[in-house]
């Protein structure tokens, strides 16, 4: 491209790099007032709504399990939506603005990890802050053993899910609806995988679902390089 | 600005040619530019330039690299004669044969042609009334 | 070089059983603006976005700059193909110009803030909260500003009302004047368009109908009328389009080259002769045989 006759033909930073960036900002934004709610309904208001039933019932109530401990269990198949409309959205403006296939699919897969990694610190924060408040009551807390494995096994295990809901998508926009619903299985790809091998859902990371997690998360990056390397644009729907 | 059914460039062409030998556009003066062309007009400038090779081709534009088109030297001329050249088959020969088609007589037309060509003359009607004393007051009242 | 040009070679696109592109043979000048005209269903969209890779060709070849588009990070970015509502994020105003900054190397921010005051739009809007009209009007910003060396408009201009249109012709060709580009715009709105174009290419059913100079296609158009039998000599077999008769006179829509001393003939057996403008030429060129406008005009 002449530069004389365009005007200033700027050089750019690497088109993964961008869109990973700018999906990541984005998810960051809707994540800065989800995330403080989640931790506000889960942590504050939900216990204290057990004990306030417990003094006007005015009879003992047994501490309640960790609520954020289901919380960090069930956010991931959230995530799996999340993920699967963000990304899919995002594919043909990706395309409209002169950037490859090859490189939305990179900045999907980095962009995905870097989320869990984020959405992996509000966990640890969450434990604490409910620490704190169950205490208050004088209930006890399980918290998990370990709080760093705790965090690197939700990071692994929420990208899981994340990429299984892109990959779900993009066979859907790719292949159409049927192929879409015969797909779907693949989003719960960590609770039948992890099944089958017979793994321990418990709180710690093994080293065998260690293993399984990165080799699910290249399988699944993999396999959604490949379905959107050869996606057609839709025609727009006014 | 361009209603008539002909091309754009046709017109634009028309147009120049006409100031040219009307002697508005003159001898060596500098032509817009096809991009002054396109951004008043709101046409391609291609169009323009379409009509600007026709011009440099006729001689009545010349082209000066890096500047721009000028009117060339002696277009006016050129522009007269080819113009006096085509009246008698254009404008003379069709007014002739409405003439004969409504029974105009021929000397009766060539009386006309006289007294017109003569510039002063009694007999020829006036397409204007000369301004009388009366009305000049009043235009300048 | 001031943009890229598109070389399009037997290009065949199928949907399932149908042929939306049929050996499509024609190219585009670097640096020109060139109509892309052709009836809905013709094929105008399917081209665009085989054009942008947004879609790869069943058969044949295409090429961008030399090169073919899909997957080809240098000359997608010089690509920028518009549709109608746009393709931009599900933001404000002000961020999809901002996302523009950051994915366009060409981008001129002036421009596209100047743009938005053009249109009447507001930074602070949500995309989803726009009329159909002003996501047009976001749509021709983002293109016009966005300079690519290739710019494909595709009925961008559909849903805005008619000051919106002729701003947007009118800032589209003042940006190409200050910096030329290749420009394809597809259009219903011939009349509208037709004094921008240089080159036309006419689609009709997924072929190529016409592909030439405007000025030449326009030339090809014309209207005759007079006594009827003299009429018919002067036609002699010149393709007709349409024959009206009215009394003893007839007029007949011609299409083709009828010669340059065509004028002089015509003026010598009182026939009147007129240019055709494109958008009654194109209506004449793409109609259907049977229905009740179309005689003659047979393939």
């Amino acid at each position: 491209m002449s530069a004389a006759s365009l005007g200033t033909v700027r050089a750019l930073p690497s088109s993964t790099w961008r869109t990973a960036r700018w999906l990541v900002g984005n998810t960051l934004r809707i994540l800065a007032v989800v995330g403080p709610l989640m931790l506000v309904l889960g942590v504050g208001v939900a216990p204290a709504v057990v004990a306030l039933v417990a003094q006007a019932g005015q009879h003992q109530v047994e501490a309640p399990g960790s609520l954020w401990s289901f919380a960090v269990e069930q956010a991931p198949g959230v995530f799996t939506l999340v993920i699967a409309a963000m990304t899919i959205s995002h594919l043909a403006t990706h395309l409209a603005f002169g950037m490859t296939r090859r490189s939305y699919a990179a900045a999907v897969v980095l962009s995905v990890v870097a989320i869990a990694l984020l959405l992996a610190l509000l966990v640890p924060l969450g434990y604490v802050l409910e620490a704190a408040h169950f205490r208050a009551y004088g209930w006890a807390h399980e918290a998990p053993d370990s709080l760093a494995l705790a965090l690197l096994t939700s990071v692994l295990r929420t990208a899981v899910w994340g990429l299984a809901g892109a990959l779900t998508a993009a066979i859907w926009y790719r292949f159409g609806g049927f192929a879409g619903v015969i797909a779907l299985p693949l989003t719960a790809i960590y609770p039948i995988v992890s099944a089958g091998m017979w793994i321990e859902r418990a709180d710690a990371l093994g080293a065998p679902e260690a293993a399984m997690l990165v080799g699910l998360i290249a399988l699944l990056g993999a396999a959604y390089a490949a379905v959107v390397a050869g996606v057609a644009v839709k025609a727009r729907s006014v | 600005m361009f209603h008539g059914r002909d091309p754009i460039y046709v017109q634009i062409a028309d147009r120049i040619r006409a100031d040219v030998a009307e002697g508005t556009l003159g001898e060596g003066e500098q032509v817009m530019s096809t991009n002054q062309y396109a951004a008043t007009y709101r046409i391609n400038p291609a169009t323009a330039a379409k009509a600007f090779a026709d011009l440099v081709a006729e001689g009545v534009l010349v082209k000066q690299r890096g500047i721009g088109m000028f009117v060339a030297d002696g277009a006016r001329q050129r522009l007269l004669a080819a113009r006096r050249a085509r009246y008698f088959d254009d404008v003379l020969a069709p007014a002739l044969a409405e003439a004969r088609r409504i029974g105009i007589d021929g000397d009766e037309l060539v009386e006309h042609v006289r007294a017109a060509m003569a510039g002063d003359d009694a007999t020829a009607a006036p397409t204007f009334p000369a301004p009388t004393e009366a009305t000049l007051t009043e235009v300048e009242a | 070089m001031t943009g890229f040009g598109v070389e399009l070679h037997a290009l065949s696109v199928r949907f399932r059983s149908t042929a939306a592109l049929d050996g499509v043979t024609a190219s585009v000048i670097p640096g020109t603006i060139c109509g892309l005209l052709g009836r809905n269903g013709s094929g105008k969209t399917t081209l665009l976005s085989t054009i942008a890779a947004f879609r790869r060709p069943s058969g044949g070849s295409v090429r961008v700059d030399g090169e073919a588009p899909w997957e080809n990070p240098r000359v997608l970015a010089g690509i920028a193909l518009v549709r109608e509502g746009g393709d931009v994020p599900d933001v404000r105003v002000s961020e999809v110009l901002r996302y523009g900054a950051a994915m366009r190397p060409t981008w001129s921010g002036e421009v596209a803030e100047r743009l938005l005051g053009r249109f009447d739009l507001r930074s602070s809007q949500r995309v989803e909260h726009l009329s159909r009209g002003q996501r047009g009007a976001l749509a021709a910003v983002v293109g016009i500003a966005s300079r690519a060396p290739l710019t494909l408009l595709d009925e961008v201009t559909l849903g805005m009302d008619a000051p919106a249109r002729y701003a947007c012709y009118d800032e589209l060709l003042a940006d190409y004047l200050v910096h030329p580009r290749t420009v394809v715009l597809a259009s219903h709105l011939i009349e509208e368009v037709d004094r921008l174009l240089e080159h036309v290419i006419v689609l009709d059913r997924g072929r190529v109908l016409v592909a030439d100079e405007a000025d030449a296609l326009r030339a090809r158009g014309v209207r005759v009328s007079g006594e009827a039998e003299r009429v018919d000599a002067f036609v002699g077999d010149a393709r007709v389009l349409r024959r009206e008769t009215l009394g003893r006179s007839a007029v007949v829509t011609l299409y083709g080259d009828l010669g340059s001393d065509a004028r002089a003939r015509a003026r010598e057996k009182e026939i009147e002769m007129h240019p055709l403008p494109l958008q009654d030429l194109f209506v004449h060129l793409t109609d259907r045989p049977g229905s009740a406008e179309g005689q003659g005009g047979a393939r």
